[in-house]
């Protein structure tokens, strides 16, 4: 191949692109859209981030006000944590958009996360957000099909296709040409994220390191798309089937592939809903024992326990107040039927994007999204890791309350009673730390090396079309 | 890399027995052709007589499923691409690029043989030599006829310096005048050293410019003739005219 002849094709054809209106038509309305939705979701991100810390200023302060008062009325005045937003979370909102943003910490029960944005909107939400990630993912693919179905397509219908092979020009050159044409106007669409990843690295190597797992997984995406419509174009006899092939395809992998796979998903791991959770745990706690039940068999044995363990006859008798210590097995047990109902829901999730992600072997749309959702800190890993550090924060706030309960109160009178506000500051309250990318491993792994496998497939199918090419 | 067939070097192309077949639908049927130096070669046929698919065949840009086509002494199922180096072709349809200059057009199709700085002055030489106007040098060609779309194909030719130039149908679509004038071309071409062979099934122009010409049938070749001139031509282009109601009649 030379090089010559390349860069004389990757030229002519920017050439022809700038001077076709359709085309630079398409081409403004497409980087007016990505810049628009880079602008309104990064400005909607840090909005979002700046009310967050807001509201966890407003929690801890609430939290600091309460008086002297007795500690199980601090369990059930509750405390509030909010996700903290990625620095990629305005490119990729990905399950952002659905899933909570705060949980509130109570003592008794788990709850879900709350507040997302899709519950808080008017129905225009069902349109989805105009992301980056979207631009890029989905009418990205489209522009360049636009871009794309009539190369060599045109050049067959019209009879210049011979012409250029008589000219001396390989086919192998003729199809590289392009498909370096059609990748280089898909790079093109890469720069805002190209800026946001140059911003990042400023600010934190963290979040530089997710910027350039994005920008390696968007090229390769850009790359696979711009192959697969090089090919196509350059094999079929017709600009108009080249255009249509295209579009069939860009559907399928597009727009009715992933809703297809999720919805299959959703259909062979059902999910119950958070409701659904909250009547099995109260059911199951039942089932357990009840603590306020004088003759519920688990408590009365727990009873004997304490008082044959402090070898008294009677619970006032306790050093400690036995309420307290109610409450703390109490907590204990309603935490633990809500962890075995959490751990089997969070299984058919893991269940449900399992098998989203082995549909993706067959379409790299669907990798990339669940790599782009992975890096940017948006996918339901992520989300998961904060639903879990609330519960071991919920747990231990709750357990430290009603150690101060049993502790720093008598059983006698017990409602009556106060202590201290001095305990509220140290009760331990760790702050949420987001994870590093690596919460994500495996799915980045699995998806980088499907848009590998592809990329590589693609190529090869560059190769046999401009082997085919040159057979006539 | 093979060895150029001395033996063959008076003969600019040479076709030794070529068969090819569309699937199964045999097309040429061991063609026997051979084409001085110098010359203006016709190959005369009518509708689906395997013209173009000759042209094709030896552009490189179809493999014979037997027989040999030798180009300048280089076989060309071997060495295509060094023969496409040494062939300027103009198809029937003669297409360029509509949103590029005629100027740009030539540099493109330039820059894909290899030349990729070529010389601005030979480029303009080229385009006069055609007698395409100045004036139509730097438009869009989307408003170019099919005679300036040829004549800028041609160009390319001149640019290229190529030793053989290959027109398929080089006057359908073309009047007269037009007609009239690509002929004086071809006359110019041929007087600057370039050989040209031509596919077509206008016998009137055949008359006027080929030096020699054979007529194809049915991928076969009936008859060869040399330029029709003197006492002779009355008696051969009767003999033509039989020849071609026999093909459009079978």
């Amino acid at each position: 191949m030379r090089r010559s002849v390349i860069t004389a094709i990757v030229y002519t054809q920017w050439q022809r692109w700038l001077r076709d209106r359709a085309v630079l038509s398409l081409a403004v309305c497409m980087s007016v859209l990505l810049l628009c939705s880079v602008w309104l979701s990064v400005q909607h991100a840090r909005s979002q981030a700046e009310q967050r810390t807001v509201m966890q200023a407003a929690a801890q302060a609430d939290w600091d006000a309460q008086p002297d008062r007795h500690p199980h009325r601090v369990v059930h005045f509750g405390d509030f944590v909010y996700k903290p937003v990625q620095f990629f979370a305005g490119f990729d909102p990905g399950v952002e958009l659905y899933a909570g943003s705060s949980v509130y910490l109570e003592g008794h029960r788990q709850n879900s996360a709350n507040f997302s944005e899709a519950s808080q909107s008017s129905s225009l939400q069902q349109f989805g957000a105009l992301s980056p990630a979207f631009v890029l993912q989905t009418l990205l693919p489209l522009l360049l099909i636009f871009l794309g179905f009539s190369s060599i397509s045109q050049e067959r219908e019209a009879g210049l296709l011979t012409q250029l092979l008589a000219s001396g020009a390989a086919s192998t050159e003729l199809i590289v040409g392009q498909f370096l044409a059609l990748l280089s106007a898909a790079l093109i669409a890469l720069i805002p994220l190209v800026a946001l990843v140059l911003y990042a690295w400023v600010g934190s190597a963290a979040d530089a390191l997710r910027g350039a797992v994005l920008l390696l997984g968007y090229a390769a995406y850009a790359s696979i798309c711009a192959a697969i419509i090089t090919c196509v174009a350059s094999q079929v006899r017709s600009t108009h089937a080249a255009l249509m092939a295209c579009l069939t395809l860009w559907v399928f992998a597009c727009v009715a592939g992933p809703r297809l796979a999720s919805q299959s998903a959703s259909a062979a791991f059902a999910a119950p809903n958070w409701v659904e959770i909250e009547v099995a745990a109260e059911t199951k706690l039942k089932q357990i024992g009840d603590s306020h039940d004088p003759n519920d068999p688990y408590f009365a044995e727990f009873k004997r326990r304490t008082l044959a363990e402090h070898g008294v006859a009677r619970v006032e008798d306790l050093p400690f107040n036995y309420g307290g210590l109610l409450m703390q097995e109490g907590e204990r047990m309603t935490a633990e039927v809500f962890n075995t109902l959490n751990t089997e829901l969070q299984a058919q999730f893991a269940a449900q994007n399992q098998r989203v992600r082995n549909v993706a072997w067959l379409n790299p749309m669907m990798a990339l999204s669940a790599l782009s959702m992975s890096a940017a800190g948006t996918d339901y890993a992520h989300h998961a890791h904060f639903l879990r550090a609330t519960e071991v924060r919920r747990f231990a706030m709750i357990q430290a309350l009603n150690k101060i309960h049993t502790e720093h109160t008598t059983f006698v009178s017990d409602k009556d009673q106060r202590v201290s506000a001095s305990f509220w500051q140290k009760t331990p309250r760790p702050a949420y730390q987001a994870p590093g990318i690596g919460i994500a491993q495996p799915i980045l792994l699995q998806s980088a090396l499907i848009l590998l496998v592809w990329l590589a497939l693609a190529l090869g199918l560059l190769r046999w079309a401009a082997n085919r090419l040159a057979r006539g | 890399m093979s060895a150029i067939d001395t033996t063959l070097a008076s003969t600019l192309v040479q076709i030794d027995n070529l068969h090819f077949s569309y699937g199964n639908q045999a097309v040429l049927h061991g063609v026997n052709l051979s084409i001085a130096r110098g010359q203006i070669y016709a190959i005369l046929g009518g509708n689906g007589a395997g013209k173009s698919t000759l042209l094709k065949i030896m552009l490189g840009l179809l493999n014979p499923g037997a027989g040999s086509v030798h180009v300048n002494g280089l076989c060309v199922q071997r060495n295509a691409e060094a023969i496409r180096a040494q062939i300027a072709y103009v198809p029937e349809l003669v297409a360029v690029y509509p949103l590029l200059s005629g100027m740009e057009n030539l540099r493109y199709f330039l820059a894909l043989s290899g030349q990729t700085k070529p010389n601005s002055a030979s480029l303009e030489a080229a385009l006069h030599a055609v007698g395409l106007s100045e004036a139509a040098w730097h438009q869009r060609s989307s408003g170019y006829s099919k005679g300036m779309r040829q004549k800028l194909v041609i160009a390319l030719a001149l640019a290229r310096k190529t030793p053989l130039l290959l027109l398929d149908e080089p006057s359908s679509g073309l009047d007269p005048a037009a007609t009239a004038e690509l002929h004086r071309l071809l006359r110019s071409l041929q007087q600057r050293g370039l050989s040209v062979v031509m596919v077509t099934h206008d016998l009137l122009a055949v008359t006027e410019i080929a030096d020699a010409f054979c007529f194809l049938r049915k991928g076969q070749v009936l008859q060869e003739f040399s330029h029709i001139s003197g006492a002779d031509s009355f008696g051969q282009l009767q003999q033509l005219q039989q020849l071609y109601r026999m093909d459009v009649l079978a």
